[in-house]
């Protein structure tokens, strides 16, 4: 038997789809006869009493979340997600740049710097990316802090609010879509594929509404993995391989026939009904990955 | 070896590079990223995480950049290599702290818009206050260590203090974490140190003569490359 140790905050429960995976996850551990116990911030000391960290908190190296990631790989538990993927997700330029290493292709991006917010730097990305473009700030998740812009005023105005945490950005090629592919890849095999249809009249899965504290997303349509083209798959495994072994969400573009990666995630969402829903296993296997390896 | 630096060194026969310069570019060298803030997102993991995806070696390393200013993870790591680390406890529960570590307490933020402060608590009143403000309501833990003897900070500058006391303990931090320059924040307990937090440095607090330390110490940095 195996003690797994799942790391949670209570926005995890706060939606019903995603409290019912999580239920699911610890049924599933404990049809195999394993342990499968909810941990929070307040049992971080507990961490080195289990066996496997399974965490499903959003993750960031400066959230509680690297603290128990880093505290379980330090005392040598099986962890998803490690250490090493958590601050290379997390960081999109980290990420790009790992992509742009073995060759994968990912949508044309350009790096800048705080210091080089210059007119002239501005001129020279909107040549190179066309208008619009857009703006990623590297902490990015769940859709925020993701914004297009034609100016070079409201390059300028997104950037320096971006700049406030980061000391640099990311600049982007628009390429609209009218979905986004969504791959889970678990040690290098798919587990899942959805498509996150953008909603009418957006340009991104996620949307704040103007004025409220909202976010509209767009719809979720789930492929059995079996079915989902071949190249997809390919790229997107690729990509994975690019930033380490694990447990990651792949969102990718088709353009022109071909796949372009928009990220790669670690901690991607799974919620009952949507992820799992043509593949039932995807439970199964990651109980199995974490008491196997 | 590369220096890649925003501080001006008065003598440095390496070549020196400017952190956006080098972001910039596709130098193949061994980096040595001098800094006073190496804090996640600033300036000075860029120039880490860059080196590291050129494939160079390079100090310090982004995993020991975000290991060493989380205080949980640093007190975990030098405990591992045998150093003197004060008895602490992460939570966001007062009671739970209490239970732990009796007051006086030093607390530790760990949220992730903190710039390096702490507060000495010696009441549980402040201590409610000291978690409620660090932890912004409860949303994030804090870092609450027990107060055994006093408080020293000093400069650490390639694992050299001005404190005798504190410099067996500095070159331990330096050998384990190999993270150039920051503040070195211990407690002395009857004459011995114990490892309390590590925090940035602002650049106007290096003076003439610790840019002049600095300077001597990068030649000694190149040996470290091997």
């Amino acid at each position: 038997m195996v003690d797994i140790a799942c790391f949670v905050e209570t926005y995890n429960f706060l939606e019903r789809e995603e409290a019912n995976a999580l239920d699911r996850f610890k049924s599933v551990a404990t049809e195999l006869n394993h342990s499968f116990e909810f941990i929070s911030k307040r049992n971080l000391p507990q961490i080195p009493l289990y066996d496997a960290l399974f965490i499903r908190a959003t993750t960031d190296p400066s959230y509680t979340a690297y603290v128990a990631s880093k505290i379980a790989w330090e005392n040598k538990l099986t962890v998803l997600d490690d250490p090493h993927s958590i601050r290379i997700c997390s960081n999109k330029i980290h990420m790009y740049k790992l992509l742009e290493k073995s060759g994968v292709p990912y949508i044309p991006s350009l790096y800048l710097a705080k210091d080089c917010l210059t007119e002239k730097r501005i001129n020279e990305i909107f040549q190179q990316l066309g208008r619009p473009v857009v703006l990623k700030a590297p902490y990015t998740s769940f859709s925020k802090f993701v914004e297009k812009t034609e100016s070079n005023w409201g390059f300028r105005r997104i950037c320096k609010r971006f700049f406030r945490r980061s000391d640099v950005v990311v600049a982007q090629k628009f390429m609209p879509t009218q979905f986004d592919w969504r791959l889970g890849i678990l040690d290098d095999e798919v587990l899942y594929a959805c498509k996150y249809f953008i909603p009418k009249g957006r340009w991104k899965h996620g949307t704040r509404i103007r004025g409220r504290d909202r976010i509209v997303w767009g719809r979720t349509k789930t492929i059995p993995r079996t079915e989902t083209p071949s190249r997809l798959q390919e790229v997107g495994v690729s990509a994975c391989k690019a930033i380490g072994a694990g447990l990651f969400g792949v969102d990718l573009k088709e353009v022109n026939g071909d796949f372009l990666v928009v990220e790669v995630n670690d901690n991607p969402s799974i919620y009952a009904g949507e992820e799992d829903r043509k593949d039932h296993d995807i439970y199964r296997r990651i109980i199995q990955y974490l008491v196997q390896t | 070896m590369l220096v890649v630096s925003g501080l001006r060194l008065p003598d440095n026969k390496f070549g020196n590079l400017s952190p956006e310069s080098f972001l910039e570019s596709q130098v193949r060298d061994s980096i040595l990223n001098l800094q006073p803030d190496y804090r996640y997102m600033k300036i000075g993991y860029y120039v880490s995480m860059h080196a590291e995806v050129l494939g160079n070696s390079v100090i310090p390393t982004c995993q020991d950049i975000l290991d060493v200013y989380k205080t949980p993870i640093l007190l975990l790591r030098a405990g591992k290599r045998g150093m003197r680390v004060t008895p602490h406890i992460v939570s966001d529960n007062v009671k739970d702290i209490e239970f732990e570590v009796s007051l006086p307490m030093v607390i530790f933020p760990l949220n992730p818009f903190s710039n390096g402060g702490y507060k000495v608590v010696h009441s549980e009143g402040s201590l409610y206050r000291a978690v409620r403000s660090f932890g912004m309501n409860g949303k994030y833990p804090v870092c609450a260590e027990y107060l055994l003897g006093s408080l020293e900070s000093t400069k650490f500058l390639f694992g050299s203090v001005e404190n005798p006391l504190l410099q067996e303990m500095a070159a331990e931090v330096y050998a384990e974490f190999r993270l150039p320059v920051f503040q070195l924040l211990a407690q002395i307990v009857e004459g011995q140190p114990y490892l309390c937090n590590v925090l940035p440095m602002h650049p106007e607090e290096l003076t003439a003569s610790d840019m002049e330390i600095l300077s001597k110490r990068v030649e000694d940095a190149e040996i470290q490359f091997g």
